[in-house]
């Protein structure tokens, strides 16, 4: 038999396990955390959830700051013609009267 | 296809030039220093797209408005308040008064009663026989003000619009949008007159 057969038969051979060794594996396996990733599951939940209320919370915030300003430069407008407007209606009034006086 | 483009530059250019043939240069920097009150308004753009949009949908706006409203491409106004009397001199008022003496400036009124201290003019800047911009231009011991209106204006629309008549169904605080898809039909504004 040559030296490297002699070698492979000896480590292939059938052993018998050392005492308690059943036992141990089996409770490292009971010890080992089970379903680790749940905790990450959630805080990935948790993280969406709260990007998502905010996302819609800014959105909100921003749409009520664009009407305000709408609402401000529609009122803008009005108050530059509506100035603009009497101011017309001041000297369109001053020329009738001039005109009714020169009738006279 | 170069002329094309040529033709196009310059159309832009002499639509640009036109606008701005229209707008006045606000320069008013002595009334500004002088003045106690300062109303500054600069509507153009995005500040004028936005505030039209919703004036567009609020109750009770007339047909003549709407259509001046959607004409109109920038509107400029200055208000100056004085505690004293006569604090602004004629030199400080100048900047304006000469642009609206300039060429394509058509002056409508120009009012000074006796008796009284308030002078009022209106200015329309005309090009090719069509109207591209007004200005209104009122002067007080107390106070002066100036509004240059870019766009085709109809002045009736505009005294209208002074006396209340064409949005007197509005509150200028709040929008009120009408219910339903179709917009209120436009006001008699004779109606509205006689209801004030």
């Amino acid at each position: 038999m040559e030296p490297v057969e002699f070698e492979l038969r000896q480590a292939l051979s059938r052993r018998t396990p050392p005492a308690g060794f059943t036992e141990r594996i089996m409770g490292e396996i009971r010890a080992e955390p089970r379903h680790h990733w749940k905790g990450w599951r959630w805080a990935a939940v948790g993280a969406l959830a709260t990007s998502l209320s905010l996302g819609v919370f800014a959105w909100r915030e921003r749409s009520d700051q664009r009407a305000l300003v709408a609402d401000q430069q529609a009122d803008d407008i009005l108050f530059a013609l509506q100035s603009a407007g009497g101011k017309l209606n001041l000297a369109r009034d001053a020329v009738l009267r001039s005109g009714r006086r020169g009738s006279r | 296809m170069k002329k094309i483009f040529v033709m196009m530059f310059v159309f832009c250019c002499f639509q640009l030039v036109a606008q701005q043939g229209a707008q006045l240069r606000m320069d008013l920097v002595n009334l500004e220093e002088k003045a106690d009150e300062v109303v500054s308004l600069n509507l153009e753009g995005e500040s004028l797209e936005g505030g039209r949009k919703l004036l567009m949908l609020r109750k009770g706006v007339t047909e003549p408005v709407r259509s001046l409203l959607g004409k109109i491409k920038g509107i400029y106004m200055r208000r100056f308040w004085f505690k004293r009397k006569k604090e602004y001199s004629e030199e400080d008022v100048s900047p304006i008064r000469e642009q609206v003496a300039g060429p394509n400036w058509v002056r409508l009124f120009e009012v000074k009663e006796s008796g009284k201290t308030q002078r009022v003019g209106v200015y329309s800047y005309v090009e090719n026989d069509d109207v591209k911009g007004v200005t209104v231009v009122s002067e007080d011991e107390q106070e002066f003000t100036v509004v240059n209106i870019v766009g085709p204006v109809d002045l009736e629309t505009l005294s209208d619009l002074g006396e209340g008549i064409g949005i007197s169904a509005m509150k200028l605080a709040t929008t009120e949008i009408p219910s339903g898809d179709a917009l209120p039909a436009p006001q008699d504004p004779k109606a509205e007159s006689s209801e004030k």
